[in-house]
């Protein structure tokens, strides 16, 4: 079967390819990128024309200031590797707290714990 | 349907219509005309600029020039940071910079003082109320932590600051606006430390420390003579638990604006511990080093934390992003020098030496704003 017009070419788009382009946001102020950090709670893909992603982050404090910034440079990451057209929501869910268990193995490491 | 983690929570923000660009462009203006409506009262303080009948350099702004910067500037600048990450109250920091700007107005032509000045102290205290009230929405809609807890303290310090400075009390007014620059800074910090383990007695002592500069603040305003000491013990205890457990000191070679901002912590503790020696010296008997115990602490600690955050806090007040530079450790660096003068200067009873200071102070402040202008340019440039 062909594949649909203006995916031709395009890999298959999983979350795992969408976590991978997530890693490129830093925390401006830490330098550590926000998958490392446990920032991404959840990464939603639902195939279809136009390609459909939702990504929610877990904000590590109820009054920084860059947090909309992160938001905005992770929407840029989705963008440049997602096909054109694609729907790309980033949201925050403040309801799910930050803890340090969501710090990534090497980060926690380097951190002590 | 391709899915990681859990799904989302149903109170989820997807988004809301975020403060428009224009309008925390110009409260982040008003901030800055404060600032430099205060820098004419300081560099006569310093013996840069002789005193004049009126203007900027005028004796009314001599005496308000602690109030213009704190009051004013940075309790427009740390509100105005509050308001972008909430999304509301843009009043709050708009009337810290009107309060500002009507006392500099007050200041250069004073036959207007009366009213403006009293203005100006009604905006101010609605100012830091309203941003008491936006560190209880944020608890109150999102999460309450420690963190936010003692930035909230930060801000009743700030409202205290300013209501005993419109009840004529500059000296515990002081107390109160430096209680709410040291607790809205250790309260961030304390958010980083959050990803280091902490013992027990670390937490503790973080406690302790939080809960001092509000202690220190009821104590002078009972008139108790031991509230100078207390706050410069606060002071060394901050530096030294922070120099332990703050986790931005371990990137100091890290790229990007990381290392810039960790290298202006170490400059930042360095200066706050050396500003508790020498307040400690000045209880002890040493009354000359009061005064410029208090100068490394504003223009040490704060301005060394200020020229760490800009680079931060431009992309997310003004939209601009500021390619990382080395150049802003040369304006640090000069800041650096121009308060080891100013130190030199009050040991050594040398007026000269403080003049210069002041000049060296107008550089590096001028200096970081090239290296900003510079770099933003440099981002744009791709």
């Amino acid at each position: 079967m062909a594949a649909p017009a203006g995916r031709r070419n395009t890999p298959a788009m999983d979350s795992e390819t969408l976590r991978e382009a997530l890693r490129q946001v830093a925390d401006p102020e830490l330098g550590h990128s926000i998958v490392e950090l446990g920032l991404v709670e959840c990464i939603d893909v639902q195939d279809g024309s136009p390609l459909q992603v939702r990504v929610t982050l877990v904000p590590t404090s109820a009054t920084c200031p860059m947090t909309d910034l992160l938001v905005e440079d992770a929407r840029a990451a989705l963008q440049a590797a997602c096909p054109p057209g694609s729907e790309i929501e980033v949201a925050l869910d403040w309801q799910t707290e930050w803890t340090p268990d969501r710090l990534s193995p090497a980060l926690r490491t380097r951190f002590g714990w | 349907m391709v899915s990681a983690g859990r799904a989302p929570a149903p109170a989820v923000r997807a988004g809301q219509r975020p403060l428009a660009r224009g309008l925390l462009v110009g409260v982040l203006v008003l901030a800055i005309a404060t600032l430099l409506a205060a820098l004419g009262g300081g560099l006569v303080r310093l013996g840069v600029l002789p005193p004049a009948q009126r203007g900027p350099t005028a004796g009314a702004a001599v005496a308000w020039h602690g109030a213009l910067m704190c009051a004013g500037f940075f309790g427009a600048l740390i509100s105005l940071e509050r308001v972008v990450a909430l999304q509301r109250g843009l009043a709050v920091p708009a009337m810290a910079g009107l309060g500002g700007l009507l006392l500099g107005w007050a200041a250069a032509w004073p036959a207007v003082a009366a009213p403006a000045v009293a203005a100006a102290g009604l905006l101010w205290a609605l100012s830091a109320a309203g941003l008491v009230g936006l560190y209880a929405w944020a608890g109150w809609r999102r999460a309450w932590s420690l963190p936010l807890a003692v930035q909230m303290m930060g801000a009743l310090a700030l409202l205290a600051g300013n209501l005993l400075w419109a009840a004529g009390r500059p000296e515990e007014a002081r107390l109160g606006w430096a209680g709410f620059l040291l607790l809205t800074i250790a309260g961030e910090r304390r958010e980083l430390t959050r990803l280091v383990p902490l013992p027990r007695w670390g937490r503790q002592l973080f406690l302790l420390l939080a809960a001092s500069p509000l202690m220190v603040l009821g104590l002078a305003v009972a008139g108790l003579a031991v509230a100078g000491p207390a706050w410069w013990l606060a002071c060394a205890g901050l530096a030294l638990w922070l120099a332990r457990f703050d986790p931005g000191l371990r990137l100091l070679g890290a790229v990007g604006w990381a290392g810039h901002t960790a290298v202006c912590l170490v400059s930042a503790l360095v200066w706050l511990a050396v500003a508790a020696m020498l307040g400690l010296a000045a209880a002890l008997g040493q009354a000359q080093l009061g005064p410029v115990a208090w100068h490394v602490f504003w223009v040490g600690f704060v301005f060394s934390m200020v020229f760490g955050h800009a680079p931060l806090m431009l992309p997310v007040l003004a939209g601009l992003r500021p390619r990382p530079t080395r150049l802003g450790r040369v304006a640090l660096a000069l800041l650096g020098a121009s308060v080891a003068v100013r130190i030199a200067g009050a040991i050594g009873a040398a007026p000269g030496l403080t003049a210069l200071a002041g000049a060296g102070h107008v550089l590096a402040l001028a200096g970081f704003a090239a290296v900003m202008a510079f770099a933003v340019r440099q981002g744009r440039a791709g």
